[in-house]
């Protein structure tokens, strides 16, 4: 009965299994490269001249560029070249019009856009004319024959391939004055917001300040929040989370990418080790001041002061690691990361292998807002000196090598 | 002298009679006009609220309690402002359909509890336009041809 020499080096090694922890292991170098900006890609001045702030950027098989500005209350679609096409629904409340569209995607053959104003997504066929209305929230229509609990308050973010919206649902901490947000959930529901599963749960402690005052209300975005970011591609194959608790202490920290195929599968979850950058005292206070002092173009302003501003700012000792995340057509992750040894001056983009491998790092103005990106070509806007955003294209040279 | 100008300021009133009933009539209808097109105007597009949906702050319609007026920026704010779509200003919809809301509107009536575990009530969000015993075939004229209509 007694165990062989053979069946102790078994267990021996079993328990020292689960005595050590697996270690985050240190971000193999990626080869860096810097992005061109595309000369062949020109958006006339006409259609410059109606957008205020593009949220989100779709690509179509043609190559034609899908864009919601949500001040546009329509879609724009651009040619390939970035010449106008036409403009796709009109401002209204009727079926195919919109108040703000903040998102949009594709569906099989079909353009999705989220409307926040108007509390609706909108289907629309890309060739042809019709859609279908989606609303969500409080005027979410009832299925008699509902079975599950469904999302009441949430916001679809994705519609996944098979027709499931990726779904965010905000909760707000009932102990705080001023209602502020203590958590999200991310939900995979059906079209009528019955909720098919968790895709999960995040804090959101550190992403919004809110202000109330005698006749309204301000929220800002923290602007050096940690809370966990996500983003899922255009046609929402891929879904990925970052995890990225900004260090107090030490320079050094770990961050975790969790990429699903269609909000159901996990294709990965990787730890990646950096040092961090330490967030400067005169960076806060421009900030600040930009919050407590916006220009007419910003925002208008409000009664919320410095002191109230700097009260509830979140400011850790270093950078949250990072700051933006965008998933390619082809499933790739692009996360923008402030890491010690990154490049001065430039937004500095590590770019993840849908097996959750670093392929590059690529160098991209810090001006630069990435909105969409197809393995070697990115398109994103540039504030010029008016801060009037300015539709680009860049593309990578020497991809992979 | 007196009963000449006694004469002269009944002659005057008498002139004027008619015309100031007629005015003080289109003067009631006017205001009754600008107190209906105040409210549509004031009522706005929706009940809106401050949320945030994949990091940005954005306005988000049908909230009740909510604000008239929301503007979200380009520096990643959302602002709210002029109570209102609230308790007080909310019209109910009668649960046997007597009272009926019309309106051009997309946000209709919603269910919204105005204190943690009151009984959830319906209340409309969008305009203040309410129509009496008139059949769904009046009611879709009546949200057809105009904007607003208070009876």
């Amino acid at each position: 009965m007694s165990m062989s020499r053979q069946q102790w080096k078994v267990v021996a090694a079993l328990g020292l299994g689960f005595w050590v922890q697996p270690v985050p292991a240190p971000m193999p170098p990626a080869a860096r490269v810097a992005a061109v900006r595309d000369p062949a890609f020109t958006v006339p001045d006409s259609v410059r001249a109606l957008l205020t702030y593009v949220t989100s950027l779709a690509v179509d098989p043609d190559s034609s560029l899908y864009l919601a500005d949500p001040q546009l209350g329509m879609i724009l679609q651009l040619e390939p070249s970035g010449d106008f096409r036409r403009t796709i629904g009109r401002r209204g409340a009727g079926p195919g019009e919109f108040n703000s569209v903040l998102l949009l995607g594709l569906h099989r053959d079909s353009l999705w856009a989220m409307d926040p104003g108007l509390v609706r997504l909108t289907l629309m066929p890309r060739r042809g004319s019709g859609a279908v209305t989606v609303p969500f929230g409080n005027n979410a229509m009832t299925a008699a024959s509902a079975t599950r609990p469904r999302s009441r308050n949430g916001m679809p973010a994705a519609m996944f391939p098979d027709g499931s919206l990726l779904v965010q649902e905000v909760v707000r901490d009932s102990a705080s004055p001023v209602g502020e947000e203590s958590h999200s959930f991310l939900f995979r529901t059906a079209r009528s917001l019955e909720i098919l599963d968790t895709v999960a749960r995040f804090s959101m402690v550190h992403s919004g300040m809110r202000f109330i005052y005698r006749d309204g209300e301000s929220l800002y975005r923290q602007p050096f929040g940690d809370d966990a970011l996500y983003a899922a591609s255009s046609d929402g194959s891929v879904l990925v989370m970052v995890t990225r608790d900004a260090s107090r202490q030490r320079s050094g920290g770990t961050f975790t990418v969790t990429a699903w195929r269609g909000g159901k599968v996990r294709l990965f979850s990787r730890e990646i080790s950096y040092d961090a950058i330490r967030l400067p005292r005169g960076v806060v206070d421009s900030v600040v001041d930009r919050f407590a002092r916006p220009s007419g173009k910003d925002a208008p302003s409000t009664p919320v002061t410095e002191d109230s501003i700097r009260r509830r700012l979140f400011r850790p000792t270093y950078y949250p690691p990072v700051e933006e995340v965008k998933v390619s057509r082809n499933g790739e992750v692009w996360l923008k990361v402030r890491f010690a040894d990154g490049p001065k001056g430039v937004g500095d983009w590590l770019v993840l292998s849908r097996h959750g491998f670093p392929l590059n790092r690529v160098a991209l103005p810090a001006s630069f807002r990435l909105l969409e990106v197809n393995r070697k070509t990115a398109w994103g806007t540039e504030g010029d000196v008016l801060d009037v955003p300015l539709l680009v294209r860049y593309q990578i040279p020497n991809w992979g090598t | 002298m007196r009963v000449r100008y006694f004469g002269l300021v009944l002659g005057f009133v008498l002139l004027l009679a008619p015309l100031s009933a007629a005015s003080a009539q289109s003067l009631a209808s006017l205001a009754a006009a600008n107190t209906a097109t105040t409210a549509v105007e004031k009522a706005g597009p929706g009940c809106w609220g401050c949320e945030q949906v994949g990091g940005y702050p954005v306005c988000r319609g049908g909230v009740v309690p909510g604000y008239y007026n929301c503007i979200a920026s380009v520096l990643q704010t959302c602002q709210v402002s002029s109570s209102g779509c609230g308790g007080s200003a909310a019209v109910p919809l009668d649960p046997d359909g007597s009272t009926q809301y019309v309106s051009r509107g997309s946000l209709m009536g919603v269910t919204v509890a105005f204190h943690a575990g009151d009984p959830p009530v319906r209340r409309n969000c969008e305009g203040v336009v309410v129509a009496r015993k008139q059949t769904s075939d009046d009611i879709t004229t009546v949200r057809m041809r105009t904007g607003s209509l208070t009876l």
